[in-house]
């Protein structure tokens, strides 16, 4: 990790732009809204010559709370993400999402299910799923 | 396992006690975000304490929102577990949150009110129901919704979208109850009900009302047609619920279904010889069907049309000549062209009917009237003149916006909710079947994948096919050869070629300063007085003040905003002298901004043309004339290009070509160096954002634009000027001109330039308007180039 540490005010560089605490969400949020209560992590989906790969951005989840389903045409990827902090926090703002969550992904072509794995590193889940060898049919 | 559901439930984990967040004025549901405002600070400290945890809450709806803080007699006793996804703390202290609501808990027991609540809770989620009848009565939660959407301007379309694409109709009626502007007592009364049906069906009641009340809201304030009183629209309303109620099997009445009672109805209703047939065979299967089936409510509901049609109610009478031209008269101001035509057409007609020529295969077809203008000119007033006239009722119809062949004729009985097209619901509304029936929006009218509906309406029109037009809903043919269509619409280029073959075009312009003064003056002021209870001694107004009004608050080649700008100032008045603060009240024109605020509009050429480069050009669009500012700029560049900004369409790109290749080809008797395009690069751009930007009439401005620019000499400010112009600099005649006259004097133009080949078409320019112009009719450019740029500034 590097650091660069700069002694003026964000406002005296880049002059004409404020520091928001966070984003805006309040300003385009829709006034209302129905959603699932799981949230949904974003996720990558490439594939390789022998397999698709889906890439999921799950930090702060423990690797025994991930639930991972491999359908023949989807993968699911289910857990929770629990909050943990100091009892004498106070928050300014917050927009990380906890609690449980769920990824639906659909898959291009069948998959060899048996042979999936997935590895948990630097806070992204990678599956890789090898696609069915015809000629070993 | 493949064919698991994406939305299968979550098996949350809550607590069993639960902070309590008591709220004003909103009722969250299961699965709904909201924003949430805390302001409170036991509140505050409630949510710093569940940041720390599981960020879980119950949100809880105050009973008695007076009462700060609540303590538990002041909240109901249901409320919403949910989740704090959002947090934001401003710098009042106060926090702004974005919550998701999980399930529906209930209070037990309060275990503690100091310093916040909490509260040991029971879950109440709502059980899962599936089933015909939950879906059906799930899909008219959505069609009354998406009703009611097209009725609130405010509510965001997404809304409306959103919740067609929901599957799960506990999310429908978490989402249609949210959105509801409804009062607070009532979204908890939904929040309280247990199951979905219950849920559902109270929607479906409120939303009914919901609709009606606005429905009828807008008549009043309208006023347009005459249409239902408001007796009859109860029981419409209250039909359509029985029929619901039906289908849901809910029915209380054994009887067969008051099937006696609709044969009396049936035998009253005259009904031709074949819808009679028709629905005396549906009459005996009624008979037949149990009335808590489906089958049976779609059968009643069919026959309550049948009887409620008027098949051969007709309340025309004998047109009088002269009856005809006062009922005109008193109606509206001038108009002289229309209205002389328009009786031509109702004495043919009658002459028709007398000799009994009106069997449409023996004589030509008379044409459809089509009232082509932009808003606010009377045309559908002019439609209701020519119904009183004839002694007829009036009805209307929008075409906006159809693309349904369905909507024109009729949805197939079998659907649930079917009913007829937009044509016999009008008639049944006016309870004739001869009213003079006019069809608003003709040019808006889509085209959409099920059916064309330009051809549907086609036949609706055509003398020979509308007599036995049958609509697919009552499946038997209705006598349409009775009703006097008029048609209006704001522009002919959009209209479907066939349905114009058969209109004859009747155009209105708008109304010059003058003209409005007229009408606000003789029509539109006395109108308001009475629909305000004023006499006329209470209100008057100078012409200095409503000359005010149409400059300072209007720009409109029609009366439309002109009228409401009158309704809002007798509002005003009505209230002070309900208030007995003053007797009567005279409005002169430095009064006026007291009653209407601050003026909106102010004239804008002056302004806007201010250096070279800079011309005014005039624009035809839909809704009247336009000026168009055009603003050409020539700086260095390497690529001799030509930029076009403001979303130009190709039609005006092919014009910006040949003004450049004009000013280019000339520079030499235009006075400029023909070295002056070398290595520059050419910036066209139209700032006005509203109008369209098509049409080759804006050659002649863009060619003076980009001479001003390259000459250094700024056009001269009270000009404007419209004309097509060839690449040899000839200049070709255009349309609209009347438009585009009457909305140049409306900005305070003195000059206008226009093509020598529209000189004929000034004759339709009132009188007291040409006196006030100066028309300067031009062959070429060089001719526009001399009248239009002021002479060259000496540089000091
Ligand atoms: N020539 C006129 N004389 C009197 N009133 C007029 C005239 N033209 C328009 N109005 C009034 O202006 C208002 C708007 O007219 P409307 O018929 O709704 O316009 P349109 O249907 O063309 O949009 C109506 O109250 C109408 O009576
Ligand atoms: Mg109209």
């Amino acid at each position: 990790m590097r650091y660069r540490r700069i002694s003026y005010r964000f406002s005296e560089v880049m002059t004409g732009t404020r520091v928001r605490l966070l984003g805006d969400p309040w300003a385009v949020l829709p006034r209302m809204v129905i959603a699932r209560p799981q949230w949904r992590p974003a996720a990558d989906l490439y594939e390789m010559p022998d397999a698709f790969i889906v890439k999921v951005e799950l930090p702060g989840v423990s690797e025994d709370q991930i639930d991972i389903t491999v359908y023949e045409d989807a993968l699911v990827v289910e857990g929770a993400r629990h909050c943990e902090s100091p009892g004498n926090a106070r928050y300014h703002g917050a927009e990380i999402r906890y609690g449980p969550f769920r990824l639906e992904v659909a898959l291009p072509s069948a998959i060899d299910r048996d042979r999936v794995t997935a590895r948990y590193e630097g806070g992204f889940l990678c599956a890789s799923l090898p696609k069915i060898d015809r000629s070993r049919l | 396992m493949t064919a698991e559901r994406s939305d299968e439930d979550v098996e949350l984990t809550l607590p069993n006690a639960l902070p309590i967040l008591p709220v004003r004025g909103m009722v969250l549901f299961p699965m709904a975000v909201a924003p949430v405002l805390v302001g409170q600070s036991r509140s505050i400290q409630l949510i710093d304490d569940v940041m720390k945890g599981n960020r879980l809450i119950a949100v809880v709806c105050q009973k008695n929102p007076q009462a700060a803080p609540a303590g538990p007699d002041d909240l109901y006793r249901v409320g919403t577990a949910a989740m704090i996804l959002q947090l934001r703390r401003s710098g009042d202290g106060t926090i702004q949150l974005i919550i998701q609501g999980l399930e529906r808990v209930r209070i037990r027991d309060f275990s503690q009110t100091d310093p916040y609540l909490i509260a040991t809770i029971d879950r109440a989620k709502e059980p899962d129901e599936t089933g015909i009848e939950i879906e059906a009565v799930g899909r008219s939660v959505r069609d009354l919704f998406r009703r009611f959407l097209s009725m609130m301007p405010d509510i965001p379309d997404e809304v409306g979208r959103a919740v067609e694409l929901l599957e799960d109709v506990r999310q429908v009626a978490a989402l249609v109850a949210s959105a509801l502007p409804i009062e607070t007592a009532v979204k908890q009364e939904l929040l309280e009900l247990d199951s979905v049906g219950t849920k559902l069906r109270r929607l479906v009641d409120i939303l009914q009302h919901e609709i009606a009340v606005r429905e009828l809201g807008k008549k009043i304030a309208t006023e347009t047609e005459e249409t239902m009183t408001k007796a009859q629209r109860e029981f419409y309303l209250r039909e359509q619920m029985r029929a619901i109620q039906k289908e849901l099997g809910e029915g209380e009445d054994g009887e067969r279904g008051g099937a006696r009672e609709l044969r009396e109805q049936l035998d009253r209703a005259n009904l031709p010889t074949e819808a009679r047939r028709e629905a005396e065979r549906e009459l005996a299967r009624l008979e037949r069907t149990p009335a808590a089936s489906p089958e049976h409510g779609m059968i009643r509901t069919y026959l309550e049309w049948m009887v409620n049609l008027p098949w051969n109610r007709v309340t025309g009478e004998t047109i009088d000549g002269d009856r005809a031209r006062k009922v005109l008269d008193e109606d509206h101001h001038d108009l002289e062209k229309i209205k002389d035509r328009i009786l031509e057409y109702l004495s043919v007609r009658k002459l028709r009917h007398e000799r009994g020529l009106e069997k449409p295969e023996e004589v030509p077809h008379e044409p459809i009237l089509c009232f082509i203008g932009p808003p606010g000119v009377g045309k559908t007033s002019l439609g209701q003149s020519i119904a009183r006239a004839m002694g007829r009722r009036f009805v209307r119809i929008s075409l906006g916006g159809v693309h349904d062949e369905a909507e024109i004729r009729g949805h197939r009985r079998t659907y649930i909710g079917a009913m007829p097209g937009r044509i016999i619901q009008a008639l049944r509304r006016g309870e004739t079947a001869d009213p003079v029936f006019m069809l608003d929006e003709v040019d808006k009218l889509g085209v959409g994948i099920h059916g064309d509906p330009a051809a549907a309406l086609l036949e609706v029109l055509d003398p020979a096919q509308n007599m036995t037009f049958v609509d697919t809903y009552l499946n038997v043919a209705f006598d349409l050869s009775r009703v006097l269509f008029i048609c209006t619409a704001n522009t002919e280029t959009t209209i479907p070629p066939p349905l114009l073959d058969r209109m004859e075009i009747l155009r209105l312009s708008g109304y010059t300063e003058e003209e409005k003064l007229q009408i606000a003056r003789r029509f539109l002021l006395a109108r308001q007085l009475g629909a305000h209870g004023l006499r006329e001694d209470e209100l008057t107004v100078n012409d200095a003040a409503i000359r005010g009004v149409i400059r300072g608050y209007t720009r409109e080649a029609g009366v439309r905003n002109l009228d409401r700008a009158l309704a809002t100032l007798c509002r005003k008045v009505a209230r002070e002298i309900a208030e007995h603060r003053r007797d009567r009240v005279a409005v002169e024109a430095d009064v006026v901004e007291t009653f209407l605020g601050p003026p909106k509009h102010f004239s804008e050429t002056a302004e806007r043309i201010d250096r070279p480069g800079v011309a005014t050009g005039l624009a035809w669009t839909p809704t009247g004339g336009e000026l168009l500012f055009i603003e050409a700029a020539v700086y260095p560049g390497k690529q001799n290009r030509l930029i076009l900004t403001g979303s130009l369409g190709d039609v005006m790109r092919e014009s910006a070509q040949a003004a450049l290749s004009f000013v280019r080809s000339r520079a030499e008797s235009l006075g400029v160096d023909p070295t002056a395009f070398d290595d520059k690069d050419v910036h066209i751009h139209v700032p006005s954002g509203a109008i369209p930007k098509d049409g080759p009439s804006a050659g002649v401005t863009m060619t003076t634009a980009l001479a001003s620019a390259v000459t250094g000499r700024p056009v001269r400010a009270d000009l404007a000027m419209t004309g097509e112009i060839t690449l040899r600099g000839k200049i070709l005649p255009v349309g609209g001109i009347k438009e585009k006259v009457l909305a140049a004097h409306r900005a305070g133009i003195h000059t206008i330039i226009l093509p020598k080949g529209n000189v004929r078409d000034l004759d339709e320019i009132p009188e007291s308007l040409r006196r006030e112009l100066e028309f300067v009719p031009v062959d070429t450019m060089a001719e526009v180039i001399q009248r239009a740029l002021e002479p060259a500034r000496m540089t000091v």
